[in-house]
Parts: C-alpha cells; structure tokens; sequence
C-alpha cells in the first residue's frame, strides 16, 4: 500500500535492491489507498478492504497525511487495520546512528528499543 | 472507549476509559521478554501505579509473573515521569522497554528526539504470529509543507522496510539495509535538507541501494 509521498518508491527501490542481493524475490501488490482517494471517494480504503489485505504477509504503508485533515485516516484505515489483523504490537527502534549530530551530552552508541501496545 | 455528555452546558463531560486484560497485558510483555532473549536480555517496563492505582499495579503484577518464566531476563520498572528523564540522561542503561499504549507513544518520540532522528522513525505494527499480515511504516506522516517538491527524507520508509524483511525471516536483508542506510548518513553529501543537506529523496533512496551490494555479506 502507497501513499502520494515520493518516499515509498525509494523504500521499494531499496527494498528491491535488498531482494537482488540476497535472492529474495518480493512479491508486490499496490493498493493506492491515499488521502487523493479520500478525498475523491469520501473513503481512505473501499469497504472490502480488509479481506483484499488479509492473505498478505505484510503490508508496507507510505507516510500517510494531507494538510488540514488527520483523525480520518486513523478511523478509516490504520486503527481497523491494526484492530482487525491483531496487531498488539507497536514496535519502534531508537538507535544512535552514525552521523547524526546530537546535541548535549554523548552518548554511547548502543542500541534500545521500545515496545507497546497497539 | 468512553463518551462525551451534556454538550453544550456547564454540565458537558468527557469520559475516556482505560481498560487492561490478563491476555493483553501478557501476549505483549512475553513478546519482550523474548525479544530481549534475542538482545541484551534485560526489560524495563514503564509504569505509573503509584498515581493509576488500579491498572498498573494490574500491569506491575502481570509483569512479575512474566518475568519468572524468564529467569534468564534481567528486569527493572520504572514510574513514566523518572524513566522519560532517564531516557534523556541515560539512554544506554535501556536494552528493550514495554509499555502501555499512551506511555510507549511519548517514550518512543521522546528515545527518537534524545538520539537526533524523530523524523527517521520507522515502526512496525505486528502480528507477532504470523496469523495476519503486518504493517510497517514511518513512525509520522507525510510532510505536506514539502510535498511535491523531492526533498522529503526517505530514511523512515527504507528503515521500515528492513524492519518488515525481518519480521518475515529475511535478517540478513534486513541487516544490509539498515547498515547501508547508517553508512549513507554518515555521508554529509547525501542528506535531505532536514538533516541540513542538499540532497533529494531519489539521491538518497539511490546512494542506499548502491550501498546495499558494498555491505551485504556474502
């Protein structure tokens, strides 16, 4: 699934350079499922949405949001999505990266994460 | 879940209530437990049940008991207000922390702004068994103020995609990516102007898949 973003074609051209490198083959599927939609057919995902996700192994979801609009794309695609498929866990790494100026004190390069509730 | 009443009057409330289960407390404080196994073996868990005084000490119990089912898991607990000043003043005691919905949003914003790279977030939302699919995704949205113009900052898109090659069983891929990603920061010539660059998103999106084949092992 894509957003309007012209982030998500660098995170498939990774991907896919991943892919050659390892022998992967990745099998996608585009669901443009955006604001534009929204904005166009008053739904962010049609009504059977959900069972055209279900079979997926995974889904890899653009940067998601449109100028003065927010709560909608909560209600009416990333809360039923997280609910319907039991996604309980909000995993978030947060990671020291090299090359990245921080300011105040340093910081040792160790790696944390954190985990919550969906 | 909860609701708003009287609208309108001196009268009008809001209500939002929280409610934990035995299985929900549980299915997410085993999946740290075992992903720390898979770390540096030590969870913190984020709490507040001095203030919240009927859910969390429910959460500081089910934590408990977990952790005797993981003798081999170092543990400690921390009230939200001390541990978000920790995250700031000692980030690296941290190895893997849990939380609850509202505490792990603030935390994991407040861990991403201590170590520089709120806008480099990715996330995933998981099924940890595999029973559906599950969604990866930057941790915060579009940037409608630059949209259009190619110089959005794709490192949280990529950087979730590693995190989705792994979730299906590919960490060599997934490791690839997420240093080749690290290698390309560290060069000041590929950076998107939020990180202080020039760059556009297709320069940086191209120097991390060239770089891919550099580190990938053989």
């Amino acid at each position: 699934m894509a957003s309007d973003m012209s982030v998500v074609p660098e995170g498939l051209r990774v991907l896919e350079a991943a892919g050659r490198s390892h022998h992967i083959t990745l099998d996608l599927h585009h669901f443009d499922w955006s604001c534009q939609t929204y904005l166009k057919t008053g739904r962010m995902m049609p009504e059977d949405g959900l069972d055209q996700l279900r079979g997926f192994d995974a889904i890899y979801l653009g940067a998601v949001g449109y100028p003065g609009r927010g709560s909608y794309l909560f209600v009416g695609l990333l809360i039923p999505i997280r609910r319907a498929f039991q996604q309980y866990v909000n995993l978030r790494p947060v990671r020291l990266l090299r090359g990245i100026r921080v300011a105040g004190q340093r910081l040792s390069a160790r790696t944390d994460r954190l985990l919550h509730r969906a | 879940m909860g609701g708003r009443l009287y609208r309108h009057t001196d009268s009008e409330l809001a209500v939002q209530e929280t409610v934990f289960t035995r299985h929900g407390c549980d299915r997410i404080m085993r999946y740290a437990f075992d992903l720390a196994r898979t770390r540096r073996g030590h969870v913190t868990s984020a709490t507040k049940s001095n203030g919240i005084i009927h859910a969390m000490p429910f959460w500081d119990e089910r934590f408990a008991l977990m952790a005797t089912q993981f003798p081999d898991v170092r543990t400690d607990q921390y009230h939200i207000d001390i541990l978000s000043a920790h995250f700031v003043q000692h980030p690296d005691w941290f190895d893997v922390v849990v939380a609850s919905n509202l505490f792990g949003d603030i935390l994991s914003d407040l861990g991403a702004a201590v170590v520089g790279s709120v806008g480099l977030a990715p996330s995933a939302n998981l099924n940890p068994e595999q029973q559906y699919p599950s969604m990866f995704e930057p941790v915060h949205g579009s940037a409608p103020d630059i949209a259009g113009k190619g110089i959005a900052n794709p490192i949280a898109q990529i950087w979730s995609g590693a995190m989705m090659l792994r979730h299906l069983g590919e960490s060599k891929a997934a490791l690839a990516i997420e240093r080749a990603l690290e290698a390309v920061l560290a060069r000041p010539d590929v950076r998107t102007p939020d990180l202080g660059g020039k760059a556009h998103t297709r320069e940086v999106g191209d120097a991390i898949a060239n770089e891919i084949s550099v580190v990938a092992e053989p």
